[in-house]
């Protein structure tokens, strides 16, 4: 508060989002008009942007008498707040409208109608007098989290940029950015996602906190909030994440019948989940992946949170893409031993513990264990190709390079990813507790470890 | 209605038009009812009793969605009220969506 006297400053949960807001209106004649909105945005110290999706009844009255008036509630001390406002103008493009429709994508990215939900424009109001509605002394008051330490937070930077810096490769990076996420700034709730080769999709590669499958989840570029951090390669934070949805179901079934929904993104999900933000890992230019936070906590992810984020989601951009450099650049470009060891005898030579029945789907790269799905696309074809090595020749050492030419991975030509595919692959079985295994032993050489006698099946669409 | 903002009280006047807005907390469909004010003044023991019904069951629909402690809540109820009754000559789906403001009834 500034001499006692409130300002927009001082008021800067109440536009979260994370409770609807309430706008009236009045006509010419004075009849009123009374909606709830989903969110206003700040756009200075004297004025507010509210989004006009639906309005067309508030637009009509604020033509014939500019003056609304707009009921705003913090979300955790849940005091209220009475603004009067007088309309200035409507903007239809600009910095102010981009953060509305952004603000809107996010809320219809909840329930997958960002394709179909449109802002209109932007009406700008300046704010003419603040009122702080006396609370009511039966409820009780919860005191606001006191804001981050910077003092802490840069020292905690400084170490995991520490860290980063020390990681010898992408398996190591990935570990230990996550973890010092979790131990040195609280996010104990995290997902690392990367872009895959041709662009088109995220898929985790890494996470902390989640009791599912947290690897090898595919996000589409521009789907959900995840996919459109990426896609804009802006970080985006929702909170109260109940009601943004039931909000945005609710604006989703004036569409139903006309429009299909997007699919459910299968990312791992932490029960009671009420905020998330996924921030772009970018680097020279390029988007590496996104790192995601969750948390049960409905307002729990703010400003300094999304800079954190940021600078680390950038170190990690810039540390895996170095690897991805050096691992691309050296390394031979045949089997690393003439005659390969073998942890097994060839068929024929007897049984190895208990039969391993892979199936694959070539249309789509998967690989079956039994009825259990372990992976698909570029890792599938890839664990298929070890193992068909493994199952012809007992051979257990590769290198990456070798599955570089190898035709029936359907490698892009650049920036193939293969070491990002490999930790993928080997996270996933290491998940799965599957008995087969792949292990680094060298800058781009690996081991298959198979723990039973393969039996292979191909099954053609 | 809450009496905590006097401009609102101020503007009660019988035959003025108001305007009320309710949502359900459960889909966030919404309606607004409008109309001219037939009364307004103090709220007796039965307009209390009425309210302090319906309060607990928002409360307590807030509660189970949003899991928001309910002892909180209360800090957002009006301290004082007065009692207010309109004849209802329009009603309207103010959800959000395209069909936002579309008349339901008339008359």
């Amino acid at each position: 508060m500034s001499g006692g006297r409130l300002t927009l400053r001082d008021l800067d949960r109440c536009f979260g989002g994370a409770i609807p807001m309430v706008m009236a209106t009045a006509s010419a004649d004075g009849t009123p008009n009374v909606t709830y909105l989903s969110r206003a945005h700040k756009v200075d110290d004297e004025r507010i942007a509210i989004s006009n999706q639906f309005m067309s009844k508030t637009s009509r009255n604020l033509a014939a008498n500019p003056r609304a008036s707009v009921l705003l509630m913090d979300p955790i001390t849940h005091d209220e707040y009475r603004i009067s406002l007088v309309y200035e103008r409507t903007e239809r493009r600009g910095h102010v409208f981009e953060r509305l429709r952004t603000d809107i994508d996010v809320l219809a990215s909840l329930t997958g109608m960002q394709d179909v939900f449109r802002l209109r424009a932007a009406d700008i109001f300046r704010v003419v007098d603040i009122r702080e509605l006396p609370p009511n002394p039966t409820g009780s008051y919860v005191p606001p989290p006191p804001p981050r330490d910077p003092v802490g937070d840069l020292a905690a930077m400084a170490e995991i940029s520490a860290r980063i810096a020390r990681a010898g490769d992408v398996d190591v990076i990935v570990d230990v950015a996550l973890d010092a996420l979790d131990q040195l700034l609280g996010y104990s709730h995290s997902i690392l996602l990367l872009v895959d080769e041709e662009g088109r999709t995220l898929y985790s590669i890494g996470a902390r906190g989640f009791a599912s499958d947290s690897v090898g989840a595919e996000v589409a570029l521009g789907e959900g909030l995840v996919g459109m951090a990426a896609a804009r390669c802006l970080p985006m934070r929702a909170g109260h994440l109940g009601q943004m949805t039931k909000y945005s179901n609710s604006m989703r079934s004036g569409y139903e019948g006309s429009v299909h929904a997007g699919r459910e993104v299968s990312l791992p999900v932490l029960n009671g989940a009420q905020s998330r933000l996924a921030v772009p890992a970018v680097t020279a230019g390029e988007l590496v992946g996104v790192l995601v936070v969750d948390s049960v906590d409905p307002v729990a992810f703010g400003p300094s949170d999304e800079h954190l984020l940021s600078i680390v989601a950038s170190q990690l951009a810039a540390a895996i893409e170095h690897e991805r450099a050096l691992e691309s650049d050296d390394g031979p470009t045949r089997p690393s031993s003439p005659a390969p060891p073998r942890s097994q005898g060839p068929p024929g030579a007897g049984p190895a513990g208990p039969e391993l029945v892979f199936r694959f789907f070539p249309v789509d790269g998967s690989v079956f264990l039994g009825p259990d799905y372990v992976i698909k696309g570029v890792a599938g074809r890839i664990l298929w190709s070890l193992l068909r090595h493994h199952a012809s020749d007992g051979r257990v050492d590769f290198t990456n390079k070798e599955l570089r030419l190898d035709p029936t991975l359907e490698m892009p030509g650049f920036k193939d990813n293969l070491e990002s595919r490999l930790i993928l692959l080997k996270r996933r079985l290491d998940e799965h507790e599957a008995p087969v295994k792949i292990g680094k032993t060298g800058r781009g050489r690996f081991r298959l470890h198979v723990a039973g006698t393969l039996r292979l099946e191909t099954t053609d669409p | 209605m809450s009496a905590d903002d006097e401009r609102v009280v101020a503007g009660l006047d019988p035959g003025r038009t108001i305007a009320v807005t309710g949502a359900d907390i459960r889909t966030v469909a919404a309606v607004q009812v409008k109309g001219p004010i037939t009364w307004s003044g103090p709220a007796d023991e039965t307009d209390l009793a009425l309210m302090a019904h319906q309060v607990d069951r928002f409360l307590e629909a807030v509660h189970e969605v949003d899991r928001n402690p309910v002892d909180q809540l209360r800090r957002m109820l009006p301290i004082e009220v007065v009692s207010v009754e309109f004849e209802v000559v329009e009603t309207f789906d103010q959800s959000a969506g395209p069909e936002a403001g579309a008349r339901v009834t008339s008359g």
